[in-house]
């Protein structure tokens, strides 16, 4: 992408920051990789990153994912703040559409994984704050739910059915035409 | 489900299912816990309510449904919706979710069409000459506000006679009306509510009627909803250009205050808003902010005119510009309805009923298209949002 940045952002950037995972993997990521994460952003500013990062929530499976994830949109995020101040060039248009497009099936590549997997993100996602994480792994599960009976519901996320017959009926009793 | 999911997480998740209603309904019964969630008023109040379908009176039988959210399994049977009330009542408006219902004595009624709640209004402080009889010639707008666990309502009320309009407010957290408030209309003789469908709408602190002669009849709200503050006729300076009667007022936005109103004439779905008009003084005209093409939209729109109540044509003794020569051609569709947030235009034609989502890249529906609907010469149909939990 666009390399618009001065010495100092390139300096900035090139800061790198240590995360832990639960089983006490490293990580070595860049400054604007983790800074995807509210949470780890809010720690860089408070200055208590020395030694690294332990997050005692997200196993290194999980974490290496969440990274995965960021180092893409940080690239991403960086390009678009490159590019914005040439916004009437054409050129750079096309640029930018074609990212977001590969940025789209990068996306779509990364939420191929097992249903336990996709909300071990979406809890990795909330304890970071990253949103843009949050918001796909969420959409993910939102749409998988779409046009499903309860029935196949609960089977997709092994739920026990819990209502009772009788409150079953009850709701079932005026609202039959969704069930069809 | 294999991590536990805390409580704020799954409600992330709810959030972002489609707005069909089947959707939230189906996740509501897979367990408990997902039905304490999801049926939590403080978790609706979150969501875009789903617009279930339209009301539209159908004397001398009971008023009748027409839904519009879809195909199985989102398509609410119209014998969902079993027990109107009486017969001789007409739906006069609704608003999120309830109807308000009239007779030709200016009684009033609000139906809850989902829990089948009657909840009736005291009769108005607005009488005519007679001291009773209106004949449904009165415009009538309920107001409702946005939060769906919020289920107090307000009914405004105003009639026009020998060149004086008369309007009050009735709230239900009070179960009375509001004094009645007057203003003179001067004599023209078309500054009446011809007919209790005439359109009215809300939109910022105020509610809107379009006289007969195109002014607006406003009665201004205070804030609180504790009474008006004054009713007033407004005068947009440009209003005869405008639609031709074939309107309906709106919202420019959800929970916006600005006024707009929707027109269709010739082929075109115009959408106007009300503005301070240059020159200041407190003028206002009607302000051009989009035209919908028709003809794109609605099949055959250029071969099947909606001649109806319309095909009068006007006679101005003056020199027509283009304006008034698409004033003068016959709609293609009548505009029968709004939804309260002015994202949805709902256009009758001779072939039936159709719903045009007002966003960016407009959409059509045909919502009806029965021998039933085509017959009746309906003018106004009135949008019905809920949720099925």
């Amino acid at each position: 992408m666009a390399s618009a940045g001065s010495g100092d952002e390139k300096a900035a950037a090139a800061a790198m920051i240590t995360l832990i995972s639960s089983d006490n993997e490293k990580f070595e990521v860049t400054e604007a990789t983790a800074t995807l994460s509210q949470t780890i952003r809010h720690m860089i500013e408070d200055g208590c990153t020395d030694g690294g990062v332990p997050l005692p929530n997200v196993t290194s499976k999980i974490l290496a994912r969440v990274i995965e994830y960021c180092k893409k949109h940080a690239t991403a995020a960086a390009g678009e703040e490159g590019s914005s101040s040439s916004f009437s060039d054409a050129a750079f248009l096309e640029v930018d559409r074609a990212f977001l497009e590969e940025l789209e099936e990068f996306d779509d590549a990364f939420l191929e994984v097992d249903r336990a997997t996709l909300f071990d993100l979406i809890l990795a996602a909330n304890y970071l704050d990253i949103k843009g994480l949050l918001n796909l792994t969420c959409q993910k599960v939102a749409d998988s739910v779409k046009g499903k009976t309860p029935e196949q519901i609960r089977e997709m996320y092994n739920i026990v059915n819990d209502l009772t017959p009788e409150e079953e009926a009850e709701i079932r009793r005026e609202t039959q035409w969704a069930f069809e | 489900m294999a991590p536990f999911v805390p409580d704020d997480l799954l409600l992330q998740i709810f959030l972002r299912l489609p707005p069909q209603p089947s959707c939230l309904l189906r996740a509501s019964l897979v367990c408990k816990r997902w039905r304490s969630l999801v049926a939590d008023p403080r978790f609706l109040r979150h969501l875009r309510v789903p617009l279930l379908g339209v009301f539209l009176n159908n004397p001398p039988a009971r008023p009748c449904f027409v839904p519009a959210s879809g195909d199985p399994p989102d398509c609410v049977p119209v014998s969902r919706f079993h027990r109107p009330p009486l017969l001789s009542w007409l739906i006069c408006a609704s608003c999120r979710g309830l109807l308000l219902f009239c007779d030709n004595a200016a009684r009033f009624l609000v139906w809850d069409p989902l829990t089948n709640a009657e909840h009736s209004v005291p009769a108005p402080p607005v009488r005519d000459s007679d001291g009773h009889a209106y004949h449904y010639r009165f415009g009538a707008v309920l107001l409702r506000g946005d939060d769906v666990t919020d289920t107090s309502f307000r009914v405004t009320v105003a009639f026009v006679q020998a060149g004086v309009a008369v309007a009050a407010v009735y709230s239900s957290d009070t179960g009375a009306w509001s004094e009645a408030y007057h203003v003179v209309t001067a004599q023209a003789s078309g500054s009446i509510i011809s007919w209790v469908e005439t359109p009215g709408a809300a939109a910022g602190d105020a509610v809107y009627w379009l006289l007969g002669d195109e002014r607006l009849l406003s009665l201004e709200l205070h804030g609180g909803g504790d009474g008006p503050r004054a009713l007033v006729v407004v005068e947009p300076r440009n209003a005869w250009r405008v639609h031709g009667r074939n309107a309906k007022l709106m919202r420019t936005t959800p929970g916006g205050g600005e006024l707009g109103l929707a027109a269709v004439t010739g082929a075109a779905l115009r959408l106007w808003a009300l503005e301070e008009a240059s020159g200041g003084g407190g003028a206002v005209s009607w302000t051009l902010r989009r035209t919908v093409l028709l003809d794109a939209l609605l099949p055959g729109a250029r071969m099947l005119r909606c001649p109806d109540r319309f095909g009068e044509v006007r006679s101005l003794a003056l020199a027509l510009d283009d304006d008034d020569r698409e004033l003068m051609t016959p709609p293609c569709a009548r505009i029968v309805g709004v939804d309260e947030d002015g994202a949805v235009v709902f256009l009758r034609r001779m072939d039936g009923l159709f719903m045009l989502a007002l966003e960016e890249t407009p959409l059509v529906k045909q919502i009806s298209e029965s021998y039933y609907i085509m017959h009746k010469k309906f003018d106004a149909v009135y949008p019905f949002t809920g949720f099925f939990l």
